[in-house]
């Protein structure tokens, strides 16, 4: 009888699957709700326990219900069913209802498929070189499920379908690369814009309120990584990274207003040149060294000399900005000038009566900011990173009382006292130093590098920067605050975090530094490749202005050529080793077929050895040699290398008696 | 690389998915200009182009050969011995053999070595009698990614007969043709000719003891008799009773099933062809034989 | 030992004018420790040859005539009651002997044809719940007259490849006949035939066939081979076969004076082994296993 094959799934492939789908959870568990990813991993577990014993879920009123309530669940999980979590959501849900049903064998590749949407739902909810290598490896997986599943049912070994995928994988590198670099990057006409919310959490805002920067202090994610091209690091001062300058004081508390003037400042003198590969922060502000001078695509130089990106970056971003170290003086515009003197009007008459001292005593800006200084430095003021709540109008508090504070306050309360002193002052956001990677030789800010600082406007100079931070913690200014961190962390102020010190080993430091650099280049090369990016690439290899159908065609053109030069090695790796001997035999039997003395199909060496040597007496030595050769190394228990030296000697000479007398005849 | 010789590839059912898939890849990529969706797009798609070499090497280096079919009996099966060969110095996996529109399944090679070959037999059921030919089989196989089915198609020429379906009343004919010509042949066993005594077996009929012996104090002996075969029996065409030609065969089968089982040297009887009585497999074989080609 | 067998060879060429070449078929059948099959008409000189082979070793010989009224019990041995000592005894039959000639062995019923290929196969013979084991060289050859004589039982198809090989002798040429008819009378010469060597020896030969290398690339050819004759032919040569070809092949070998088979040897032996493994094809009903053999040795490429 013909019996109906077992179509059940066979174990090995749902190991793999499993496996893979085990990969896909982590950027899930970040970014969803717990319950959504704990339902695919309880659905993997119980399909194992399911699978054998022919379980599955079969009743359709179930099916739907099961469903519905997902759906629900999404609902009341997410508050909307709309948008990029409750999405990826649902696919996760399906997956594992899928799980539950699927027993056959088109559902399994039904399921592998669902794997793949997964892990592009994972690189939706993040983009980071970790989450990126966990779904590769997931990748990997699930092309080795299918490989195991298709290669027959019976096991075999265990990592040859790993093998094989890795193998496909590898050979695949060239065409990956190639579209990468070549495949048109066209922005559909109908754009999702699906912003994850988990984007915007990160980072600052357009407002430094007391604690708003002590928030980020902690946080060791990464803000953006410089590069310096030309190899000119200013090593020797202090790297301030320009983000965001807040023009409108209310105390403590300092918010961004857009200034008066319509164009930014002019720069005199050299410029640095940097790379800049910014992390998503969902906002539009771009930082650079103090201060940018150059406008990089897709975003503007606003008065105030700070960067501002025309759309909201949601994605890792590369650019390239230019900055001066110095600044040609400009004058301001009486408004702005009004503009940048405003001081709320809740200042208490103290603090009033204190700067309008420094201004009585001497009215030379440059002597006001120094007894500023000499304030700060002088009145036993301390840094720290916990100096307690202070309220928006607490500027009293922190100047007479507590005088303890972080580098906003500071920052907050000089350009205060500028502004009251008569010295056109703001604030200017954004981070301070960051950490060099000696293996990718490029600057690693972290947000908890935040940092906020002034800049006066002097009528001799213009635009200075002034951070009076520098006055009450050097050290922080000067070597980073990492380093600060832990200098506190030994004095007791901090409790020491055990990770930072962990990594501090030279082992860990270099596989960090390792990663920091991988990241990086993920970061900069992949992520922040990008339509404009691709057409520097076609114009740099000598196509400018190519369409995107062309580049189309160029890419479909070389994987073609690709795929025929790597079907061609695959041949010829596979084919059949050739047998020398046999291949000497088969030489000696053409020549003698081309002395008249063909070897029929079926006869053996030693027939054919005594009939060639009837028909060519002259040889019958050498034949008896060749085929006693012959004859020992391919029929006897042992033979010896010798014999195939022999071998391969008479076969060589075998017929040269009648090339002689050929010659003899034409010599005659 | 002959590209005449190379298999032809077909798209399976997960072709679409996969191309839904990278749709939906692409336009996530794109819409949302994520570099990361767009890598895994190309790995796919990388992925898909690559693996066609694969697919079509996997099996166009296999060869597969037929081996001589078994004559069966209509609405049996008819089992094929294929054996197929791996040709080249790589091993090849998920291999499925078939025979295209015979109503058989197709039957899987997991993987053979470098070199090596495998056997098969795949079944198919044979309908009605007569002489066929097996002309083509297929080699077909999803290796790596089931998304492409390459397939090779091999000419074979493997000729078999399906006897007719053995049916009808079991009973031998009464034996109407004893030739003269046949010698009377003895079989030991039942009969009337004493032949001697032999040591008692267990399981041996009890009426062939020799209880006499036995009362003589003696241990349990059987007496062997011998007996003269019934003569060659003819089983004719014209003498089966009805009208239907295959239900005439299929009691023409049957009956020589019957004979060969117990022994009775049988001739056969068709229009035109007479086959004199003998026994035997070769006999037998070739009695079937002409009633399969009978028209 | 090559030149043992040559010596051994020629002493039954004088008996046995004119078939050289069966008579090394023969002699190799004994040295790989194979039955021999032998089918012609009668008065060929299928019993001197049988005769000779057996006085040439020196081993002890028996001849048994099948007829259609034997009974298994009269060539394997019957136990017959003793009344002395009150159980029954094993009288040894005919077939316990070293070289055992069986003359028409297509005679006999299915049921002592089938006795004798059992004992033939197992090399012993069980009566009564005893084995009793057959002496050492057991040589049997057969006797068979062609099939479509009357009143004869072939062999059971299974059962034939008992038999290592199966050769004819055919008439003998005009001058070897001529030699024969002036010759001294064959049963004379057998009398005084002397053994060319011991029982011992024949064993030793014996032993040493099996030795005989045989590469990689000659299984090869043997598998090729067989494969060819699953192919062609509903019932292709067994596993069985195989072997058989293969010992009666280096057996071929050791006589020529080697060390290793030969895609020679294996096809001189070719047709006398696989032919009557061949012989019932039901798909080829008029050709001979002979013919099919010889076409699959013919046709069959050595690699």
């Amino acid at each position: 009888m013909i019996t109906k094959r077992d179509t059940r799934i066979p174990r090995r492939p749902l190991l793999w699957l499993a496996a893979a789908l085990v990969f896909v959870l982590p950027p899930m568990f970040d970014g969803l709700a717990p319950w959504v990813p704990t339902l695919l991993l309880v659905a993997i577990t119980t399909k194992f326990w399911m699978e054998p014993r022919g379980y599955r879920l079969r009743f359709l009123p179930l099916k739907i219900a099961l469903v519905v309530g997902a759906l629900v669940a999404i609902f009341i999980s997410y508050g909307a069913i709309k948008g990029i979590e409750p999405g990826v959501s649902l696919i996760i849900v399906l997956m594992s209802l899928k799980i539950f049903e699927a027993h056959t064998a088109r559902e399994f590749h039904f399921m592998v498929m669902l794997g793949w949407v997964l892990c592009l739902c994972g690189f939706f909810l993040a983009q980071d070189l970790a989450i990126a290598v966990c779904i590769m490896i997931a990748f990997t997986l699930l092309t080795t499920a299918l490989i195991q599943f298709y290669r027959g049912l019976a096991g075999g070994r265990i990592w040859q379908p790993l093998r094989a995928a890795l193998t496909l994988l590898a050979q695949a590198v060239p065409l990956i690369v190639l579209f990468f670099l070549l495949f048109p990057r066209v922005t559909t006409a109908f754009r999702l814009l699906l912003t994850p919310n988990a984007v915007s959490a990160s980072g600052f805002s357009d407002r430094l309120s007391p604690g708003s920067v002590e928030a980020m202090a902690n946080s060791t994610a990464v803000a953006f990584r410089a590069e310096f091209p030309d190899d000119d690091v200013p090593r020797s001062i202090p790297l301030y990274w320009r983000g965001l300058v807040l023009t409108q004081g209310d105390g403590m508390e300092w918010r961004f207003r857009e200034m008066l003037r319509s164009s930014p400042q002019f720069h005199s003198g050299g410029t640095i040149r940097q790379l800049i590969t910014i992390e998503p922060h969902g906002e539009h502000w771009m930082f650079a060294l103090d201060r940018p001078v150059t406008e990089p695509p897709g975003a503007s130089l606003r008065p105030g000399n700070y960067l501002r990106s025309w759309q909201a970056i949601v994605k890792p971003r590369r650019y390239e900005v230019k900055s001066s170290l110095e600044l040609a003086r400009q004058d301001l515009q009486p408004l702005e000038r009004k503009q940048l003197l405003e001081v709320p009007a809740s200042i208490s008459p103290r603090i009033r009566e204190l700067a309008q001292s420094w201004s009585q005593a001497d009215p030379d800006p440059h002597a006001i900011i120094r007894r500023a200084l000499d304030f700060f430095q002088t009145q036993r003021f301390r840094y720290s990173l916990s100096p307690g709540e202070y309220r928006k109008n607490d500027l009293d508090e922190f100047l007479f009382r507590r005088r303890i504070g972080f580098c906003e306050h500071y920052a907050a309360s000089f350009a205060t006292l500028m502004r009251l002193a008569g010295i056109p002052a703001r604030v200017v956001i954004g981070y301070l130093g960051g950490e060099f990677n000696e293996m990718g030789h490029f600057y690693l800010v972290r947000q908890s590098d935040t940092h906020a600082w002034c800049e006066v406007w002097l009528p001799d100079i213009g635009w200075r920067r002034v951070d009076p931070t520098n006055v009450v913690a050097p050290e922080r200014v000067n070597s980073g605050f990492e380093s600060f961190l832990e200098r506190n962390a030994a004095a007791g102020e901090i409790t020491p975090r055990f990770s930072r010190t962990f990594a501090r080993q030279p082992f860990f430091a270099k596989i960090r530094l390792t990663w920091q650099t991988l990241n990086y280049v993920w970061d900069s090369r992949v992520l922040g490749f990008d339509a404009e990016a691709q057409q520097a690439l076609t114009h740099e290899i000598g196509l400018p202005d190519v369409r995107p159908v062309s580049l189309l065609f160029l890419s479909a053109i070389i994987a073609a050529g690709f795929v025929v030069i790597l079907a061609t090695w695959m041949q010829f790796r596979a084919r059949v080793q050739p047998d020398p001997v046999q291949g000497l035999y088969t030489k000696f039997c053409a020549k003698a077929a081309r002395m008249g003395a063909p070897r029929e199909p079926t006869e053996g060496p030693a027939n054919f050895a005594s009939r060639v040597s009837r028909v060519l007496p002259q040889e019958s030595k050498r034949i008896a040699t060749i085929s006693n050769c012959y004859i020992g190394l391919r029929y006897a228990r042992d033979s010896d290398a010798s014999s195939l030296h022999a071998l391969a000697r008479e076969v060589q000479l075998f017929g040269s008696w009648k090339r002689k007398n050929r010659k003899s005849y034409a010599g005659r | 690389m002959n590209l005449a010789r190379l298999p032809r590839l077909r798209p399976t059912a997960a072709l679409g998915g996969l191309v839904f898939v990278l749709f939906a890849t692409w336009y996530a990529a794109s819409s949302q200009n994520n570099a990361a969706a767009y890598l895994l797009f190309f790995t796919l798609s990388s992925l898909f182009i690559v693996s066609i070499p694969h697919a079509l090497l996997n099996v166009a280096s296999l060869k597969a050969t037929t081996e001589s079919v078994k004559p069966t009996f209509a609405g049996d099966e008819v089992s094929l011995p294929v054996e197929v060969t791996n040709q080249s110095g790589k091993r090849r996996y998920g291999v499925r053999v078939q025979v295209p529109d015979s109503g058989g399944d197709e039957q899987a090679v997991d993987e053979i070595a470098a070199g090596r070959a495998a056997r098969v037999l795949i079944r198919f059921p044979a309908r009605a009698r007569g002489e066929y030919e097996v002309k083509r089989l297929c080699l077909a196989s999803a290796f790596p990614l089931g998304i492409l089915r390459a397939i090779k198609p091999i000419n074979c020429h493997q000729r078999f007969l399906v006897y007719p379906k053995p049916e009808g009343d079991p009973r031998l004919p009464p034996d109407r043709a004893r030739s003269a010509r046949n010698r009377p042949r003895t079989e030991l066993g039942e009969g009337d000719d004493f032949a001697g005594v032999r040591a008692y077996e267990p399981g041996q009929s009890q009426r062939q003891i020799d209880w006499k012996a036995v009362a003589r104090g003696h241990p349990l002996m059987t007496k062997q008799y011998t007996t003269e075969a019934t003569g060659a029996l003819y089983l004719d065409f014209a003498a089966v009773s009805g009208d239907d030609t295959e239900a005439r065969l299929a009691q023409l089968a049957l009956w020589i099933i019957e004979a060969e089982r117990a022994r009775r040297s049988y001739g056969l009887r068709l229009r035109g062809t007479e086959i004199t009585p003998s026994l035997g497999q070769v006999h037998f074989h070739r009695c079937l034989r002409a009633l399969a080609l009978f028209k | 030992m090559k030149a043992q067998i040559d010596a051994f060879t020629a002493q039954i060429c004088e008996v046995i004018v004119g078939k050289v070449e069966a008579v090394k078929l023969a002699v190799a059948c004994l040295l790989a420790r194979g039955h021999l099959l032998i089918e012609d008409i009668p008065g060929v000189g299928k019993t001197t040859l049988s005769q000779a082979l057996a006085r040439s070793v020196g081993a002890a010989f028996q001849r048994i005539q099948f007829t259609s009224d034997l009974l298994p019990a009269d060539i394997l041995g019957n136990s017959i009651f003793d009344r002395e000592q009150q159980r029954f005894v094993f009288h040894q039959g005919p077939l316990f002997s070293q070289v055992v000639l069986i003359d028409e062995v297509n005679r006999a019923t299915a049921k002592t044809q089938s006795a004798l290929l059992e004992a033939m196969e197992e090399h012993h013979v069980s009566a009564d719940g005893v084995t009793y084991e057959l002496p050492e060289p057991f040589f049997v050859v057969a006797t068979q007259n062609p099939q479509h004589q009357v009143g004869t039982f072939p062999l059971p198809e299974s059962q034939l490849d008992r038999f290592l090989m199966r050769i004819e002798l055919g008439v003998p040429d005009r001058a070897s006949e001529r030699a024969m008819l002036l010759g001294v009378d064959r049963r004379e010469m057998l009398k005084e035939l002397k053994p060319v060597f011991k029982r011992e020896t024949l064993l030793e030969i014996q032993t040493a066939v099996r030795k005989v290398h045989t590469s990689a690339a000659l299984l090869d050819y043997l598998q090729d081979l067989l494969d060819a004759s699953r192919q062609r032919h509903s019932t292709g040569i067994s596993p069985r076969g195989g072997l058989a070809l293969r010992h009666a092949a280096q057996a071929w070998a050791l006589m020529n004076g080697r060390e290793m088979v030969l895609p020679e040897d294996i096809q001189a032996v070719g047709v006398p082994v696989m032919g009557h493994r061949l012989g019932h094809d039901i798909e080829q009903p008029g050709q001979s296993g002979r013919t099919l053999a010889e076409a699959l040795v013919r046709t069959v490429p050595v690699p």
